[in-house]
């Protein structure tokens, strides 16, 4: 064969390989999908930990270290391992305990020296231990002596006793170091019963599945053999057995474990499955005890723990009410009646009286999670609203106390399940709270369970729920639902001198001026010299105090401020606009009090009497207070930094106005016409500057970045698909688009009636600001309007041939358009399409439902869309027009909303704010629940003051438009026209149709968290639980990144997951 | 170049071929190749089970396109129930029809110690120690021929509404098929649980077994008329329209009048009318039967549409309101959100419902329509998945209603009966980002009205599973008191196991390990009103010491066969375990 030919046959094949590849891949990618990567993991949906510690060695007399079976011992006893030093040669080891639930086994690894413990040295890959199928939950004795596992398995629910003794197998070993310093593994002395089988545990059946297990400390009689706990496990109820909560006796275990002799009572021999020895046992309240009222809760506190708190004054820092709610305004300092809007104050804070609890038939208890304080049991169910509280504190005897009550101030009809729960260790104040997650939307509750309690108690409340309405006001809600909770104490002692080993704890951050000199506070301050390296620098991530730490679906751990002892320093410098900058310490020359704020006392030493701090002593941040109890802990000072750049909020770019693409002249020629968007004042009264808005530094969290848009009769969002069917109900004097799933309401539809409130309003503080009157009859536009959007059918639709020109009813009787093409001509002409906007199109709203709008028709409609035209209320001479809108649009359309005469304002993220609810009747009116009062978008536009002394504008004044975010109002252009004189004159010139100013905020909100799977998202966390000696919290995910540990001193995965 | 030139052009033909093929047909069959088997399963995708239980329906794929189209089949499921009892009681039994001799002894099996190893040391298929695989064919009874790439199978509910003066002799079955995009369709008897079927073969002994898709007694192929969406021109397709390529996952709305289907890669899904509903008449005009039909097309969905449910609407939770028109929530691998669809009937005023379920215009409409009444269906909301990082690769879903009609069952007073038609549906969503199965509720009250919404999806907690959840399923099991106990079956893929989650305890019951690839599930005939008042499950006449329902079916799209499991939680050695292989697995050519 020739060069040539191999040459050519190496093209061909090479040729087709490629051609072959192509058709491959073609075939390939049409036919088949990418498979999903499984990545190889020992752990298999693993779900519940917890921890023994577990003593490895001894040491002899000669001063040597004797590797011995592992002695379980109090977890307290086990220490972190230091960076530097190699934890598998400790003597003391942690080890966590991780069901697997596919598999049904438990996983154990040793934290100490961050391995996986292989149990079986023989077997390929990591073997774990095995326990009876499905375990739903472990927990490990005070003693470190026995861990218990919940097994669930069908036909056969069980409690399984793993001796820590026998948990390690026989491939663990200890680290040594020989005379020239190698490491040296030496193994543990064997098992002598061999390698732990499903049949090497003592195991004891239960009457149904277990959910959840605890346990509870006892006194130890002396010679007893007591271990000095009991067991309590959660029996969840099904449909054949109702809820209980059981104690059960461990002594079996430990006798059929061989830790106790087995000649004084009862055994649970290894593998026997005998009944479990239950030593107390309650049936859970059901039904028949949730009460048919409640009472709203009382408020958590606000963050100010000192009656002289400052100048800090939150009271008016709310809008004024509508006069519809029936309540005076709350703030007298308002330049004018109020926003229509608003519905603040219409009731008292804390008045809600008694609320009804309705919540239908519910089903029997089911309960799912435990928790314990001392001597109280904590049951969360599913089924009934309530957290069951069982006194534990005499053996054998549970007794349920008065429960709390699971309620939900949003929907007091729904009945609330939880989830999972937890309870806080006390906080300086000595309280505890408790979280209970709700089972359907996964947000926290929060109650207050600082003593026992015989009433009925409902979860706290948020104080000024007002200014962040996106929040329940009794949750704590986040991006993704809760899946675990755990609180921890901590905090970075104070040692005032070397030979000083424990150290104070638990004071707090003092940025007072007058704090007395030995106040350990003082050396927490933001400029304090950090006595030690593990002191921590002052700010987002130095925890003291008491925090939680919420594990939700998405996978991210968020810390939450419980009692932050820090946080009298994360403030503004100054809560004052007056006053001396600096205030000397104590002993120096004293400062002019007469210029300080209300609140401070000339002799107030505490933290919160302190309107101006210490120089330096604070995080001067915007807000006050920065750290409230019960709120997501900021990642970052929410300050604007020469170092840090701006972490508050603040618009991005200048604003720009536009219309329909062209941008419009906001100086020199022709700016005289542009509409301005301005900021409304701050208070007390200063200069207002635009373009721009004014924002709301009240709370944080409100804050998301997004793109805001201000459209001048701009469109509502949320009626983007909707088909609405058209009909009428009085002969074609108005028409009605009816669409049941559309929430007019909720989605803030204004009819005419209330447009012309607004109009009234508006009117009235025109005149009270010494402004012009509005250039046309606004009480007869502002109301919103339906534009159809649809299309007409095609000429050639069979639906133009059909339906009668005589027949009552039909919407073409009288209609001179003969069945067929004729028709459609006529619509084409009255209608045109879509895109043209034709003002025959727009129909006024003359009264909104929830569920349908009533439609009249414009006067002088044929004009420009723009130009002034008033709405013509139900009357004989719509009909043709509002027949031909049915028969054109053959019965139903699409259609969306416009505000009439007035800007409304849409953010990317919060979109069109609106409080309107169904009312009598199902029509649309504004909400009075003083929550609401924020939730606003519309504003009207302001006609230029006609001299430069107009008294500005303040956010609450109803010419402006005040949402939680921010503030601002929008003054109309100018117009010179001809005068009768002959002259000219300078009018006001509304703005046209979509007019619109965009910008965008940034700065938002970081919550301080993070993600246990990094940049994965193979993850379903479990559970948490915190490791007190390591100052560490476990959470478990049974996707792919199995026991990760997170470190609460520098908030961030403390090691490599474990899986 | 002689032999090897000869070859090369040989295999430059076949490769421009298989490019030209790739490129302009993608992947389907054109119409070539070999006639599918009539009697065995070829990557069944479909299972259903017959309203009476008497009937298996299967359809089958035809993945790798071995064949010139997929099949749609009938297995004679009395015979089979008959002999999966026999197998438990004796998996040795010589008188079943094996493909290959059981060995293990009775007692082992029975004893739940079934040895893993053969007698000559190699390992024993996974499932079929006790299970040895029976012949299929054996069971089959009746076969039609479908289009390629078949994705799933429904079959029409009975009539709900009494009317019996021309009753409906028949149920139907739709089969989305992405070789053809057509919605395939056919009708069968309806079998009842009070049928007997003979002890014979013959299709023609019993009318169910047979399946009427217009199919010629020479080539088994279903005729067009049966396959609905292709041709524009087709009676009741008054839009003209084509259905769009990839159809995949489908439902059918709660009172059966209308069927709604997904296309993977496309953001449109399509509306059928079914041409049957919930009374007798809805299938007949006069004496004529009325056929499905292509309707609409919505488009704007979002890409990669998989899931589809019907929301179900109790009318005692709307008080002085109309019942919402047809909901359907609807899936999609790409964005972590479920969309909620809604029919509209195209007309403009609401229509009143008659006792009969029937409509008609209220009084003071004209009664010339003034439109087609054509059916069409919105896009009317999004539903995030928040509760995990990912949320995308939604598969299937299915919404649970018990809890609202075991509430109802229980209720005394108008006020309760309300309440409890208000009661939320479970739902439940197969997801891959992470593998899991989200769980949530739909209806409820909106935060922001205060007001009922029946069709407020909450998702709020997501339980992990194993790899490649693509099936969800509600079916029963027979709880140790013989009662109805309802579970979530949800068919992994990638892993080969079927989780039972246990809805009314909200945690996991067990995992099945199956044959590779489960897809398709169908069980024993069940009503969900009595699974949800927990009746107990009655005999069945037709075979002595067996329920009337106890066995679920499990498909191995790979393997070709179909499982049985045992679902009676009375029988402890073979509870949720597979007891019964029809058909012999077998691994897909070239593999």
């Amino acid at each position: 064969m020739s060069r040539y030919v191999k040459g050519r046959k190496r093209l061909a094949l090479g040729f087709l390989a490629v051609l072959a590849a192509v058709a491959m891949a073609v075939v390939l990618f049409a036919c088949t999908q990418t498979p999903t990567p499984v990545p190889v993991r020992t752990f298999e949906r693993a779900q519940k930990v917890d921890f023994v510690c577990l003593r490895m060695t001894k040491d002899l007399p000669d001063g040597t270290r004797q590797v011995i079976r592992p002695e379980g011992r109090p977890v307290n006893e086990c220490t972190p391992t230091p960076a530097d030093e190699d934890g598998a040669s400790f003597t003391n080891q942690l080890f966590a305990l991780v069901t697997q639930t596919t598999r049904g086994e438990v996983a154990v690894v040793n934290l100490t020296s961050g391995i996986i413990i292989d149990v079986s040295a023989k077997t390929p890959s990591a073997n774990f231990l095995p326990v009876g199928a499905n375990p739903t939950d472990i927990a490990s004795a005070p003693d470190g002596q026995m861990t218990f596992v919940a097994s669930a398995e069908p036909n056969k629910a069980a409690i399984y006793a793993l001796p820590s003794e026998r948990i390690l197998g026989d491939k663990a070993a200890v680290r040594s170091y020989d005379a020239a310093g190698n490491a040296i593994d030496v193994p543990l002395p064997p098992d002598p019963l061999g390698l732990p089988t499903l049949a090497s545990w003592p195991v004891c059946a239960l009457e149904q599945a277990p959910a959840a297990l605890s346990i509870v400390p006892r006194a130890i009689t002396p010679g007893s053999g007591d271990p000095g706990y009991e067991v309590v496990a959660v029996l969840p109820g099904d449909r054949l057995t109702r809820a209980k909560v059981v104690t059960i006796d461990p002594k079996p275990f430990l006798r059929g474990a061989g830790l106790l002799p087995a000649d004084a009572g009862a055994v649970v021999a290894p593998g026997s499955l005998a009944p479990c020895v239950v030593t107390s046992a309650v049936e859970l309240a059901g039904e028949d005890l949730v009460p048919p009222a409640f009472q709203k809760g009382p408020t958590w506190p606000n963050g100010v723990p000192y009656a002289d708190a400052g100048a800090l004054d939150l009271t008016c820092e709310v809008p004024a009410h509508s006069a519809r709610c029936g309540l005076p305004p709350c703030c007298a300092t308002t330049t004018d009646g109020g926003a229509v809007d608003a519905g603040a104050c219409a009731r008292p804070e804390g008045d809600a009286g008694t609320i009804p609890l309705d919540v239908g038939p519910l089903e029997a208890p089911r309960v799912v999670a435990i928790a314990r304080d001392e001597q109280t049991i904590y049951v969360a169910d599913e089924a009934v609203p309530f957290v069951h509280v069982l006194d534990v504190s005499t053996p054998g005897a549970i007794r349920e106390r008065a429960p709390l009550l699971a309620t939900s101030l949003t929907d007091p009809s729904r009945p609330v399940g939880v989830r999972a729960l937890a309870v806080s260790p006390p906080t300086r104040d000595y309280e505890k709270f408790l979280y209970a997650v709700d089972a359907r939307t996964g947000s926290l509750m929060v109650f207050d369970v600082s003593a026992p309690s015989d009433v009925v108690r409902t979860p706290l409340t948020r104080p000024f729920p007002e200014l962040n309405p996106f929040q329940s006001p009794d949750r704590v809600a986040f991006n993704s639902p809760v899946v675990a909770v755990e609180f921890a104490r901590a905090d970075v002692p104070v040692t005032r001198a070397p030979e000083d080993v424990t150290g104070l704890t638990g004071a707090l951050c003092n940025p007072n001026p007058n704090a007395d000199p030995n106040d350990p506070g003082i050396l927490y301050r933001a400029n304090s010299a950090a006595p030690s390296a593990a002191f921590g620098a002052f700010g987002p991530r130095r925890l003291r105090g008491v925090f939680a730490f919420v594990t939700l679906a998405n996978g991210t751990v968020a810390v939450v401020d419980v009692d932050d002892w820090d946080a009298p320093c994360r403030r503004p410098a100054r809560l004052t606009g007056a006053g001396p900058t600096f205030v000397p310490p104590q002993g120096e020359t004293e400062p002019a009090y007469s210029s300080i704020a209300r609140g401070q006392t000339a002799t107030g030493t505490d933290p919160y009497s302190a309107p101006i701090a210490a120089a330096d002593s604070t995080s001067d941040e915007a807000y006050f207070p920065v750290s409230l109890p019960h709120r997501l802990r900021s990642a970052v000072f929410l300050r604007a930094s020469t170092t840090t750049g701006k972490q508050i909020p603040y618009v991005s770019t200048a604003p720009v106005v536009e219309r329909r693409g062209v941008q419009l002249a906001t100086a020199g020629n022709g700016s005289e016409a542009t509409p301005i968007l301005e900021p409304t004042i701050e208070r007390p009264a200063e200069a207002a500057t635009g373009p721009g808005v004014r924002f709301s530094f009240e709370v944080p969290d409100v804050h998301i970045d997004q793109d805001w848009s201000i459209t001048y009769e701009g469109a509502l969002p949320g009626f983007e698909g909707y088909s609405g069917a058209l009909a009428t109900e009085d002969g074609f004097e108005s028409l009605v688009v009816r669409q049941p799933g559309a929430r007019f309401c909720a989605k803030g539809v204004e009819d005419w009636d209330l447009g012309r409130e607004r109009a009234a309003a508006v009117v009235s503080a025109l005149q009270s600001a010494g402004r012009r009157p509005p250039a046309e009859a606004i009480d007869r536009r502002m109301a919103d309007y339906v534009q159809i959007t649809s299309d007409l059918l095609g000429p050639d639709d069979d639906y133009w041939k059909i339906g009668s020109s005589t027949e009552a009813g039909s919407c073409w009787k009288d209609i001179e358009a003969a069945p067929g093409r004729a028709r459609y001509d006529l619509c084409n002409a009255t209608f045109g399409a879509p895109g043209d906007e034709s003002p025959g199109r727009d129909f006024p709203i003359l009264e909104a439902y929830d569920d349908k709008l009533v439609l009249g028709r414009f006067f002088n409609f044929q004009t420009t869309p723009n130009a002034t035209r008033e709405v013509v209320y139900k009357h004989p001479t719509n009909a043709r027009s509002l027949a031909l809108a049915q028969c054109c649009f053959h019965g139903q359309a699409k259609f969306t909303v416009r505000g009439g005469g007035q800007w409304v304002t849409v953010g990317s993220s919060y979109g069109f704010l609106s409080h309107l609810v169904p009312g009598a009747g199902g029509r649309c009116e504004p909400s009075c629940d003083p929550r609401e009062a924020l939730l606003n978008a519309r504003a009207p536009g302001v006609p230029r003051a006609a001299t430069g002394d107009a008294p500005a504008i303040s956010r609450d004044s109803v010419l402006a438009l005040r949402n939680p975010v921010f503030s601002f109002f929008v003054e109309n252009g100018i117009a010179v026209v001809p005068d009768d004189n002959g002259g000219s004159r300078v009018v006001d010139a509304p703005p046209l149709r979509d007019t619109q100013w965009r910008f965008t905020t940034r700065g938002q909100f970081q919550s301080l968290s993070v993600a246990i799977g990094g940049q994965s998202t193979s993850v379903s966390p479990q559970s948490m639980r915190f490791i007190p000696p390591l100052g560490q919290v476990a959470v478990v995910d049974a996707a792919s990144q199995g026991l990760v540990i997170v470190d609460l001193r520098t908030v961030s995965i403390a090691r490599s997951p474990f899986f | 170049m002689g032999r090897q030139g000869a070859r090369l052009r040989a295999f430059l033909a076949a490769s421009a071929l298989l490019a030209a093929g790739a490129a302009g047909a993608s992947c389907y069959s054109q119409g070539d190749g070999a006639d599918p088997p009539l009697d065995r399963f070829y990557f069944p995708v479909g299972l259903r089970v017959s309203h009476g239980g008497s009937v298996l329906y299967v359809a089958n794929a035809d993945f790798d396109l071995q064949y010139n189209g997929g099949t749609l089949q009938s297995y004679d499921l009395t015979l089979i129930r008959r002999h999966v009892l026999e197998v438990i009681k004796d998996p040795t039994n010589p008188a079943l029809p094996w493909v290959r001799p059981p060995y293990p002894s009775k007692e082992s099996c029975l004893a739940g110690e079934a040895p893993a190893l053969q007698p000559n040391g190699s390992r024993q298929p996974l499932g079929e120690t006790c299970a040895p695989p029976v012949r299929s064919e054996f069971y089959q009874r009746d076969t039609a021929v479908i289009g390629a790439f078949a994705t799933d199978m429904l079959l029409s509910e009975p009539p709900t509404v009494a009317a019996p003066a021309v009753p409906r002799p028949y149920d139907r079955l739709f089969i989305p098929v992405r070789g053809n995009a057509t919605l395939t369709w056919g009708n069968v008897a309806r079998d009842t649980v009070d049928a007997i079927p003979p002890d014979s073969r013959d299709v023609a002994a019993y009318a169910p077994w047979r399946i009427d898709c217009g199919q010629s007694a020479t080539s088994r192929r279903c005729d067009a008329r049966h396959q609905v969406g292709e041709d524009p021109d087709e009676v009741g397709n008054t839009r003209k329209l084509r259905m769009p390529g990839e159809p995949f996952g489908a439902t059918l709305s709660e009172d059966g009048r209308t069927a709604v289907v997904t296309h993977q890669n496309d953001t449109k899904t399509s509306l059928f009318l079914t041409g049957i509903g919930p009374t007798d008449t809805d299938a007949l005009t006069g004496t004529a039967e009325v056929v499905p039909s292509l309707q609409f097309v919505l488009d704007g969905v979002a890409v990669g549409g998989v899931g589809l449910a019907a929301i179900p609407h109790d009318p005692a939770a709307f008080v002085d309101q109309p019942v919402p028109y047809p909901a359907f929530l609807q899936t999609s691998r790409a964005n972590a959100q479920i969309e909620l669809l809604r029919q509209y009937p195209d007309e403009a005023v609401d229509l009143v419902t008659l006792a009969d379920g029937g409509t008609r215009l209220p009084s003071g409409q004209p009664t010339t329509p003034s439109t087609l009444r054509r059916p069409f269906l919105t896009r009317e909301i999004l539903f995030p998945i928040t509760t995990s990082p990912s949320g995308v690769d939604s598969r299937d879903l299915a919404i649970d209603p018990t809890p609202r009609l075991a509430c109802k069952a229980r209720a005394r007073t108008p006020d309760e009966v309300l309440a409890c038609a208000r009661k939320p549906s479970r739902l439940f969503v197969a997801n891959r980002s992470p593998a899991a199965l989200l769980v949530g509720e739909v209806g409820g009250t909106n935060a922001t009205t205060g007001a009922y919404d029946p069709d407020l999806v909450t998702i709020f907690r997501s339980e992990p599973l194993a790899a490649g959840p693509s099936r969800v399923f509600l079916a029963p099991i027979v709880d140790s008191d013989g009662a109805y106990a309802l579970r979530v079956f949800v068919v992994c893929f990638d892993a080969a196991q079927v989780f039972v989650f246990d809805p009314e305890a909200g945690r996991l019951e067990s995992v099945i390990r199956t044959g590779p690839g489960p897809f398709a599930m169908a069980f024993d005939p069940f009503d969900m009103a009595a699974v949800a008042r927990h009746d107990k499950v009655e005999d069945d006449k037709r075979i002595a010491g067996l329920t009337r329902y106890r066995f679920g079916y499990v498909a191995s799209f790979t393997q070709s066969y179909v499982q049985v499991l045992d679902l009676d939680r009375r029988q402890p050695s073979t509870f949720e375990r597979v007891v019964f292989t029809l058909g012999e697995p077998t691994n897909p050519k070239g593999t």
